[in-house]
């Protein structure tokens, strides 16, 4: 800006060279014989004496130099502290796996922020925009954190994002206030997939797989970009993570893989001349397994029996001795465990002997029929799993908020005798109006009792819930060592303008927005997951008269046990219940049969047998019969809601267990008030009762 | 202090408050938002309407509704229509100076106005509580809809108490302006300044930012400044009027 000033007044530059001429001054002695226009000494006398310096040198000022020249000096300063501020920040985003991620999948989003300029606490946020224009169902969803930046500071900020629409950009602002520090828009375009990806997390990982699938794409991925969270692998089919790595992640990363694991994700690790020298702490908690040296060799024939093609290299290459338990090596060279598999709740963790990274991997030509057996061998998905009908579920949800209108029945007598007190006090004022005054009194005394009435009464039925949340919790246990799986379908009502937040828990949940059902709805949609100090919470915009509900997924290890063995004619069943909550009106279904158990209370070990001879106490399935035995089991009135949602699990569970008879059904009712939260909110799932499905897998 | 305003019944007096008539009148406005409220009562379940995302329309047809009616009330009593239902009663007041139109306007007059204002609203009062308890408004929002309703209805009776004192009572004229400006008041300056429109604003108020029809108006402080200003400006104007009347009279 000084320099468009100095250019735009200075009428001509000539550029005298030579010493001479830069020593050639005006002088005072130039008015000598004239009336000098200004007092010698004064600061135009000065800027004249300047400008003639300047003049002798070949430039020409304009008169109204000086004045622009200090509006431009002083248009710097008031920039000078933005534009600093400005080029202080150095925003490094990372989208997904290395820039590629799958479509309507959890997505990790790695930040890395420099501040190069004084101290900044403000709110990271990325804004995710949803829908279409043309249906007119565009929504966003915002994922905020604090950030608190001192100054010359670096810090990376991890997030997890659900992008399912590429078609708008990601945006990424950092703010502190109201005012936009920085701001960034990413096209999604360059960097979506809609297969599942394999991933390749670590250096010297490129090119390891020759896989050219339709099936998945393969991802190459430093360590650093993996998510802190369990679901941030939900796009993820499977993920190769050298041993040594382990270390270098990040607490929260760790967290996130383990939980991931043991929710159901597959992990092939490495190992290598690094992790002979280093101890595998974080690995030996979930596979427990030794290293006890390294040896060289020059070939597997193991490999030949596992994917038809032996490993042999002309140069020796480094094999981990190792120690693990028999069970878990899948694969041996002699007495040399080559591969182990762990299952780590509903996942699968494998571990490889050998460097996937040395040459002797990268140039065996079977390669790409052992990484074809080694994706074969992943967990497979529960693809039947009881989702409840939305619309099945809303109306009962809503109808179960408590705020009513004032009952019409006692509010219309109310009002019809007051408007006849009213009529009886106003004709007495005319007739008698030397007691007009007198008459007054109780005439506003019955004005303010009434409208009291009227304002208690709906103080009472409506306006204290003006706003209201309620749900109801479904968890499911698969298998004997998994955690349970819990849904909380999570209903707001409101009838107010405001926020509502939603604290999360240290769980950190999975949460996803329930689309509602009117099209016009979608301008109420827009929400915000924020995350601070670590705790994450759900802050929805409230608009009046709207609704919104939306699904948690979690996991939790439940003190639950239960054996069943398939015997002559029936079935032997214990079930163990180390909690401090009873499981309520228990039903077990197999092979058609639906079987009481009744009430299993807190440390209580329940053994039975279930016959099932057709004269067995097992009763067909139906649906009559279903409802039955549910209602059976009530001691507190009608809960419609629940009664709902068990009848539709039951009839997914006959639909997916038709054929199978490895498994036992069992489905019973949890009283809310006593199920446990791991921490504040104390009440994390606020509803009646919460309906337990447990798969109980059946032995022979 | 002259209690005439409240029960008098002579011909002197323009409209006293509880007159054998305007009791009459009265009582059939809270007949009438009974039967608004009875109409306008939402028999559904509330449930189904956030179902719907649905606002019940209770408050808003309870305000306007009162709005209507207490400005038209208004505007009858600064005219000096309500009179008692007896055939000579229009002729004992026929060229009478009532009180209002001799005491001073500041003492006399604008109190007659504001308390007859306060009445009708605390009459009205518990079926704007309901309304406005169904419906989900806010406290501010409550507070907001009765200055609406004072302001919009007070300012209808200093226009036409206006009229009454430049066109004289019972005039064919004074009778067309009036409801010209409350016509306008009330609803034409929903097209040409929706700012000034208290019906929009009660719109405003009930709908907040899903107004279905009109413009959205951001703040009710026009509004207020506006209607506040022309209160003032009118109670001057009338006070001027009245002196300038009483001046003329002694000298005659």
């Amino acid at each position: 800006m000084f320099f468009t000033f100095f250019i735009l007044f200075i009428r001509k530059i000539r550029i005298t060279l030579g010493l001479k001429n830069i020593l050639r001054f005006q002088t005072e002695k130039k008015y000598l014989g004239r009336h000098p226009p200004f007092r010698p000494g004064s600061g135009a006398w000065r800027f004249r004496k300047v400008k003639g310096n300047l003049r002798s040198m070949g430039f020409n000022l304009s008169r109204y130099f000086i004045k622009y020249f200090i509006l431009a000096c002083l248009f710097m300063i008031l920039l000078g502290p933005t534009s600093a501020l400005a080029n202080g920040l150095v925003v490094e985003a990372t989208l997904g796996f290395n820039g590629t991620f799958k479509l309507n999948s959890w997505t990790p989003l790695t930040v890395v922020i420099e501040n190069r300029h004084r101290g900044i606490q403000g709110i990271l946020e990325i804004v995710v925009t949803s829908g279409s224009e043309y249906q007119n169902d565009v929504y966003q969803t915002n994922y905020t954190m604090d950030v608190d930046l001192p100054t010359y500071s670096k810090k990376t900020y991890g997030l997890t994002i659900l992008i399912d629409s590429y078609v708008h950009p990601l945006i990424i602002r950092l703010r502190k206030g109201k005012e936009v520090l920085f701001s960034e828009s990413i096209n999604l375009r360059e960097h979506y997939t809609t297969k599942p990806l394999l991933l390749f997390a670590g250096d010297n990982l490129q090119n390891l797989s020759p896989m050219v699938t339709e099936d998945f794409q393969t991802v190459y991925t430093p360590a650093r970009y993996l998510p802190e969270t369990w679901y941030g692998y939900q796009g993820i089919k499977g993920l190769i993570l050298k041993a040594s790595l382990w270390k270098n992640l990040q607490p929260k990363q760790y967290a996130g893989l383990a939980q991931w694991i043991k929710t159901g994700g597959y992990v092939i690790t490495a190992g290598g001349l690094q992790e002979s020298s280093f101890p595998l702490e974080r690995l030996e908690q979930l596979m427990p397994l030794r290293v006890v040296g390294l040896e060289q060799v020059r070939e597997i024939s193991a490999l030949r029996a596992f994917c038809g093609y032996k490993l042999i290299h002309r140069d020796p290459f480094l094999l981990l001795k190792i120690t693990a338990p028999p069970s878990e090596t899948i694969l041996r060279d002699g007495d040399r465990p080559l591969i182990l598999e762990k299952g780590v709740g509903l996942g699968k963790l494998l571990f490889f002997a050998f460097d996937v990274t040395d040459s002797s991997f990268r140039d065996w030509p079977g390669r790409g029929a052992f990484w074809e057996k080694i994706w074969q061998m992943g967990p497979v998905a529960d693809a039947a799993h009881f989702q409840p009908e939305a619309k099945k579920l809303f109306s009962p949800l809503l109808s179960r908020m408590p705020a009513r209108f004032p009952s019409f029945l006692i509010l219309f007598p109310l009002l019809l005798g007051y408007v006849l007190l009213i009529n009886l006090f106003l004709k007495r004022i005319p007739q008698k109006r030397t007691q007009a005054l007198k008459d007054l009194l109780p005439l506003t005394l019955a004005v303010l009792l009434f409208s009291s009435a009227c304002f208690g009464l709906s103080w009472l039925t409506q306006t204290r819930y003006k706003l209201s949340s309620n749900g109801i919790l479904h968890l499911k246990i698969t298998g004997p060592q998994a955690p349970a799986q819990w849904n909380y379908y999570l209903g707001i009502y409101t009838q107010k303008d405001g926020e509502f937040r939603f604290p999360l828990g240290p769980e950190d949940p999975l949460l996803t927005s329930i689309p509602p059902a009117l099209i016009d709805a979608y301008q109420f949609y827009t929400y915000t997951l924020h995350e601070s100090r670590g705790v994450r919470s759900l802050r929805v915009p409230l608009h009046r008269w709207s609704h919104r509900f939306f699904s948690l997924t979690g996991f939790r290890e439940l003190p639950l046990q239960a054996q069943a063995r398939f015997q002559e004619e029936g079935i032997s069943l214990s079930i163990e219940n180390r909690s401090s909550f009873s499981i309520l009106n228990c039903l077990v279904y197999f092979g058609g049969r639906l079987f009481t158990l009744g009430n299993i209370g807190p440390e209580e070990r329940l053994n039975k047998r279930l016959s099932l001879t057709p004269q067995g106490p097992g009763i067909p399935f139906t649906p009559r019969e279903v409802e039955v035995m549910l209602k059976a089991g009530l001691k507190d009135g009608p809960m419609e809601l629940e009664m709902e949602m068990t009848k539709n699990l039951w009839f997914s569970i006959q639909e997916r267990s038709q054929y199978k008879i490895d498994r036992i059904f069992l489905v019973g009712w949890i009283d809310s008030q006593s199920f446990p939260s791991p921490a504040k909110p104390e009440n994390l799932f606020p509803s009646r009762v919460h309906i337990l499905e447990w798969e109980i897998p059946l032995e022979t | 202090m002259k209690w005439n305003f409240i029960f008098g019944e002579s011909e002197k007096d323009l409209s006293p408050v509880f007159s054998s008539n305007m009791v009459s009148i009265t009582m059939g406005s809270l007949w009438l938002m009974g039967i608004i409220l009875v109409l306008t009562w939402p028999y559904s379940f509330l449930f189904q309407y956030l179902e719907g995302f649905q606002i019940p329309p209770t408050f808003l047809c309870i305000f306007v509704g009162g709005l209507i009616m207490i400005s038209y009330l208004n505007l009858r009593s600064a005219l000096g229509e309500i009179v008692p239902d007896s055939f000579f009663a229009r002729l004992e007041r026929e060229g009478v100076t009532t009180f209002e139109e001799e005491r001073d306007y500041l003492t006399y007059g604008f109190p007659q106005s504001l308390f007859h204002t306060l009445v009708f609203h605390l009459l009205l009062l518990p079926f704007l509580i309901i309304g406005a308890a169904i419906t989900g408004i806010s406290w501010s929002n409550f507070f907001l809809g009765l200055a609406i309703l004072f302001t919009a209805s007070l300012l209808c009776r200093q226009v036409s108490f206006f009229l009454l004192l430049t066109l004289g009572r019972w005039q064919v004229s004074g009778y067309v302006g009036a409801r010209l400006f409350y016509f306008i008041f009330l609803f034409a300056t929903a097209f040409i300044a929706p700012f000034l429109n208290p019906v929009l604003l009660l719109v405003k108020l009930h709908y907040g930012e899903r107004v279905p029809f009109g413009p959205v108006i951001h703040s009710l402080f026009p509004f207020f400044a506006v209607v506040l200003s022309s209160v003032l400006f009118f109670l001057l104007l009338n006070q001027g009027i009245i002196r300038r009347h009483n001046r003329k009279r002694s000298r005659a």
